[in-house]
């Protein structure tokens, strides 16, 4: 199904963002590791990595990130303060994730190597994970087993939305287990006309499962907007109604994330063809001046002047959309740097500068790999071991810049 | 209209998906109009989604206001497994002998 497929190359794209953001985050938590900023925006792309691929069925990565957003939680709760080695360990469970994810869109299965570093991350994992003190005032929040009741009415439009309801049971069903589900299909009225694409479907489930009713409601997510879903634990200490969250009730709560780029992601092709097409439009505006010249129109060749003066900053902002800056692939290096210099035993510090420095996508995206050559060169032979730094009596710590800035792209070790 | 047991059998296509689903039941609905009883065909059915489910409920619940029979047969295993999801399985005549359910 082609929407499906489309669907999961959005999730692609998104994830592989998420997961640069994650990586990102865990960087400057090295540098400091209470830094809430950095905690809530790994913690988010974590979480938001589990909830998209449990709707799209690949149950691998839930499965995995669950044990990672477990940990990430505990961080965000300050009840654990992460260690350089902890970070080391969530930095390998980052890369695991993105080859889980790989694996999962190619719908491939995983090779024995993989599940193994699956299995000895999370017990890594566990390991560092501080053991549940439940406080009296936490035993509201604490994941506790529980039996729920979720009421679901799906909105008339989930279709049309692309939306479809036995993906969010499915993965309702990846957090516990669904005992009972009666399914209740229901016109708005007796003798209303049947649309067949109008979802008219509503559930009535019973749910055994680990889990707060903040993780139930976040599986409704994506279809919130427009569906009614009311959540009551059934089992618990006390009996009592948790959430009931209505579409109504949810219409005026809309929390943006405060580093929510301000970005829109467009088709590359699409670029291309306009830029192609700016392109034409700049020769064919100087035809226009030319014959405007020729037939010494004053008042038109002034009326062609402009125009095309018009059209050369159409011209110069189209070629600015291909422009990225090159800090993301900057923080890239950031990593590298960090992995080699532990692996080698060094102590090197990364200073960047020109982050912002534009450059078109194509030529960022081809001098990556050379640049990454270069700097593992630099890392390898440019710095000497910290004992031999001190003995020649330089500080122990090493410092590698990089700077970018028009005209040339200069790198520059020290 | 007034034909006692005019049966008529139906295989439905390989996708009964929301891109599908009101085509599909313009066509059934038009079906059950004109015979008393109704069998589909599911077998080939390797992909449904829950507008195509929704589709099937829709002729259950027609056929039982309006008096006619309707059969679903040998419910592939996709579709079985959706209705198994849903529960369903009960609301659906897979029987193919003997007097119908209503």
């Amino acid at each position: 199904m082609s929407t499906m497929f489309d669907a999961l190359q959005t999730f692609m794209a998104e994830s592989a963002s998420l997961l640069q953001e994650m990586e990102h985050g865990l960087l400057i938590m090295e540098d400091d590791a209470t830094d809430k900023e950095a905690i809530n925006a790994v913690f988010r792309a974590a979480h938001t990595i589990k909830g998209s691929a449990g709707l799209f069925g690949l149950d691998d990565i839930v499965g995995f990130t669950h044990h990672v957003e477990t940990l990430l939680d505990q961080v965000r709760n300050e009840a654990l303060v992460l260690c350089s080695e902890q970070i080391s360990l969530l930095l390998k469970c980052r890369d695991h994730m993105q080859h889980l994810l790989q694996l999962g869109i190619d719908n491939k299965p995983l090779p024995a190597a993989l599940i193994a570093e699956g299995q000895r991350l999370i017990v890594a994992l566990a390991q560092d994970a501080v053991p549940e003190v439940v406080t009296e005032s936490a035993i509201a929040l604490a994941p506790a087993l529980g039996r729920w009741h979720l009421s679901i009415r799906f909105g008339q439009d989930t279709f049309r939305n692309g939306m479809e309801p036995s993906s969010f049971l499915k993965y309702l069903n990846s957090l516990g287990q669904i005992t009972s589900l009666k399914t209740q299909f229901m016109l708005p009225a007796p003798d209303a006309v049947f649309d067949a694409e109008s979802c008219y479907l509503a559930f009535d489930v019973l749910f055994n499962g680990v889990t707060t009713a903040d993780e139930l409601e976040a599986v409704f997510e994506f279809v919130r907007d427009d569906c009614q879903l009311e959540i009551h634990v059934v089992n618990q200490e006390q009996q009592a109604v948790v959430a009931a969250v209505t579409a109504a009730a949810k219409a005026n709560d809309t929390t943006v994330s405060p580093t929510a780029n301000n970005l829109i992601r467009i088709n590359a092709e699409k670029l291309d063809h306009l830029i192609n097409l700016v392109g034409e439009l700049v020769i064919s505006t100087a035809g226009v001046h030319l014959l405007a010249n020729r037939n010494q129109d004053a008042a038109l060749s002034e009326a062609s002047s402009e125009a095309a003066h018009l059209v050369e900053e159409i011209r110069e902002s189209a070629m600015r959309l291909r422009m990225v800056e090159i800090g993301e692939s900057f923080s890239r290096f950031k990593r590298v740097v960090r992995d080699l210099s532990k692996d080698l035993g060094k102590d090197i510090r990364l200073e960047l500068s020109g982050e912002d420095t534009e450059l078109d996508k194509s030529i960022v995206e081809q001098i990556g790999d050379p640049l990454t050559h270069l700097i593992r060169n630099a890392l390898d032979h440019g710095i000497e071991r910290s004992d031999v730094r001190i003995a020649a009596g330089k500080p122990a710590s090493g410092t590698l810049k990089l700077n970018a800035y028009h005209e040339s792209l200069s790198l520059i070790h020290i | 209209m007034n034909n006692h047991r005019v049966e008529a059998s139906i295989t439905l296509a390989a996708q009964l998906t929301i891109y599908q689903a009101a085509e599909c039941y313009a066509t059934l609905s038009d079906v059950l109009q004109r015979y008393s009883e109704l069998h589909l065909d599911l077998s080939a059915v390797t992909e449904i989604d829950s507008a195509g489910m929704q589709v099937l409920l829709q002729l259950a619940r027609q056929a039982g206001l309006e008096g006619f029979d309707i059969r679903f047969l040998t419910p592939s295993e996709e579709i079985a497994a959706l209705m198994q999801l849903y529960q369903l399985t009960a609301d659906f005549d897979t029987t193919t002998e003997g007097p119908g359910r209503i």
